[in-house]
């Protein structure tokens, strides 16, 4: 009996096909990591491979075992060749100083309507509530006030924004804390809304708006202006333009489900969601930032002075991250 | 190419150009991965939060920094966990490495970690929040909020009906971030069953074209199978199908030996199918009308 061909094939390629089992095999188990550089090279080579190989038997064996053997070990050693990027480091470096202001900048525009809103919000949230106390009611949720409302003592009010060294302090990084997941809530709503259709995005990022021109309000208009934003600005700064972010990734997001343009919804949706994606976690590291500086700084620094550079610097610190790094990244980006 | 036939799969095509069939999991094993990551969620949280309690006994003045910290611990261990797993070359939560799954990228590139990032992102909006919110409003606000209450129940509705109905069951943030649940594929490499009838010696058996063109390749894969069982390929059972196949292609003589003979056979008849494949002529089944040009071109 003459030898058959897929017979002569499987001898000669077999060796190559057992080689990268056991490498894909120590990659699942044991993670690429492990592996020598010599592995490490070899694996591609190898892949490739097998992948010729399977075309091959496709055309001229019908081996079903074999088939099945090349077509998952295909699929294994795909998964480990094309795998998400270990580099953990190196992918850090490359998210904070190239890939998040740029893709922020292509976003600009979004930005600067989500942006637009929150200061539309805490425009008429301030005018309102100086005009008329009542309607910090309508803007503030009793649970997020705790106790800071109109009807409060100037006293009292003053006392919320001074470090307090006694049992207070207890309630205050309470409040600190409530305030961290209240925001990331609302950033990350923001985020989630947009795959709805981005419409309630802007209705939340205008409440947020409002609220905060609610308290405003109620602080100036005791005369404590100038105490109450050197206890909000140092993470606000932050803490808002992350927010804002969030809003910007579900505006794009809703812009994809009801204008897709030229692409089909689901490709301009995963489109979105790969930028989205980007920036959201960029914005999660902002909270933390912000989170960072609300639980540590403020309860441990009580001047003013010192409270407004933080709040100024930081302020310019992000314009130049964004205003400057992002378009000059996304112009690099573009170039490439 | 797997055939069979209960096994939903999905096309992707590698940048290298070579299509491959990849399993979709069931449901019901995404389940489990799931349930499986949310107690070692609770595991960690509740881990910590005693970690934090014993310091907080320990030193009582870090109190606050404590609070803050815990806060910031506990949103992690929700948020990064399955980033931080799934943006591994294993591409696999615990829960997902333990019954065999793993996420790939939707169209066949390399999967990046702001795709991980987005699928895992949205996951909180398709369950853990709306839940949340509904439990908040159990004791009494329920009709004081109706707006809210459904429009969670809403998004929990949706959000659990999608990946019952989309082919790849996918939920919506794998729809978002362009990613695919495959399940991770073994098959072990066998010998090969014609090299099997070459060691046995010299062939016994000679078989004609017009008998070898009775069967397809659904047939010979068939054969391929028991003869792969060899556990459960008793005697009277390959003499059966000895017998059958005997019957069918016409053979004069009686085969008392089955195995050699099944062996020889399925060698002779892949040899056969396999060169009619190189010249582009598949043939699927014994039910597929038979090549009438077969002799010419071969």
């Amino acid at each position: 009996m003459s030898k058959m061909k897929s017979v002569g094939f499987r001898m000669e390629r077999e060796a190559t096909w057992r080689q990268l089992e056991s490498l894909v095999l120590r990659i699942e188990t044991k993670g690429l990591r492990k592996l020598t550089l010599q592995e490490r090279v070899a694996l591609p080579k190898l892949y490739r491979a097998t992948l010729s190989a399977l075309s091959v038997a496709r055309a001229i064996a019908l081996d079903r075992n074999l088939l099945d053997y090349l077509e998952s070990l295909s699929a294994r050693a795909y998964c480990c060749v094309y795998g998400a990027r270990g580099g953990v480091l190196a992918a850090c470096r490359e998210f904070t100083l190239v890939s998040f202001p740029a893709t922020v900048a292509r976003l600009r525009i979004s930005f600067a309507l989500t942006l637009l809103v929150l200061l539309l919000g805490a425009w008429i949230g301030y005018q309102r509530v100086s005009i008329e106390p009542e309607a910090f009611y309508a803007f503030v949720d009793p649970g997020l006030a705790a106790g800071r409302d109109p009807l409060t003592p100037t006293s009292e009010l003053e006392h919320t924004l001074e470090l307090v060294v006694d049992s207070d302090q207890g309630a205050l990084s309470r409040f600190a804390a409530m305030l961290f997941t209240h925001n990331s809530n609302v950033a990350m709503l923001a985020f989630a809304l947009g795959a709805l259709g981005g419409i309630p995005v802007l209705p939340l990022i205008f409440a947020t708006g409002t609220m905060l021109g609610a308290f405003s309000a109620l602080f100036v208009g005791r005369g404590l202006g100038v105490p109450f934003f050197g206890w909000l600005l140092p993470h606000g700064v932050t803490e808002l333009l992350a927010i804002v972010l969030a809003g910007t990734v579900g505006l794009e997001l809703g812009r994809a489900v009801l204008f897709p343009g030229r692409l089909s919804r689901r490709a301009a949706l995963e489109r979105a969601g790969k930028l989205g994606g980007s920036v959201m976690l960029g914005v999660v590291l902002m909270l933390c930032l912000a989170g960072a500086i609300e639980g540590i700084f403020r309860q441990t620094v009580n001047d003013t002075t010192l409270r407004y550079t933080v709040a100024s610097s930081s302020a310019l610190l992000w314009t130049f991250y964004f205003g400057f790094l992002g378009p000059r990244n996304l112009r690099r980006v573009a170039a490439r | 190419m797997s055939q069979d036939l209960d096994l939903r799969t999905r096309r992707i095509v590698t940048p290298e150009g070579v299509a491959l069939d990849l399993p979709i999991p069931l449901l019901s094993v995404r389940l489990v991965a799931f349930l499986y990551d949310l107690l070692m969620q609770v595991l960690w949280t509740i881990g910590l939060t005693i970690a934090g309690k014993l310091v907080e006994v320990a030193i009582p003045a870090a109190q606050h920094y404590l609070s803050a910290l815990m806060t910031v611990a506990i949103f992690l261990v929700w948020n990064v966990y399955p980033i931080g797993y799934e943006s591994r070359p294993r591409g696999a939560t615990p829960g997902k490495r333990t019954v065999g799954i793993r996420v790939i990228d939707r169209n066949g590139g390399a999967l990046g970690v702001d795709q991980v990032i987005v699928r895992n992102l949205v996951r909180a909006f398709e369950f853990p929040i709306p839940l949340l919110i509904l439990i908040s409003h159990l004791d009494s606000s329920f009709s004081d909020h109706l707006g809210r209450v459904s429009f969670c129940l809403a998004t929990l509705a949706l959000c659990s009906l999608v990946p019952l109905i989309h082919r790849d069951s996918a939920r919506i943030g794998d729809l978002l971030a362009g990613t695919l649940v495959i399940s991770a594929p073994r098959a072990r490499l066998l010998g090969d069953l014609a090299r099997r009838a070459e060691r046995t010696g010299e062939s016994h058996y000679s078989f004609t074209r017009e008998q070898l063109a009775v069967y397809g390749v659904f047939e010979l894969q068939v054969l391929e199978d028991l003869l792969r069982d060899t556990s459960r390929l008793t005697h009277e059972k390959a003499l059966a199908i000895a017998r059958t196949i005997q019957k069918k292609l016409g053979l004069d003589f009686t085969v008392t030996d089955p195995l050699p003979f099944l062996n020889e056979f399925y060698a002779a008849q892949r040899a056969h199918l396999e060169q009619a494949l190189t010249l582009g002529k598949r043939r699927d089944s014994k039910h597929a009308s038979k090549p009438a040009d077969l002799r010419r071109t071969s």
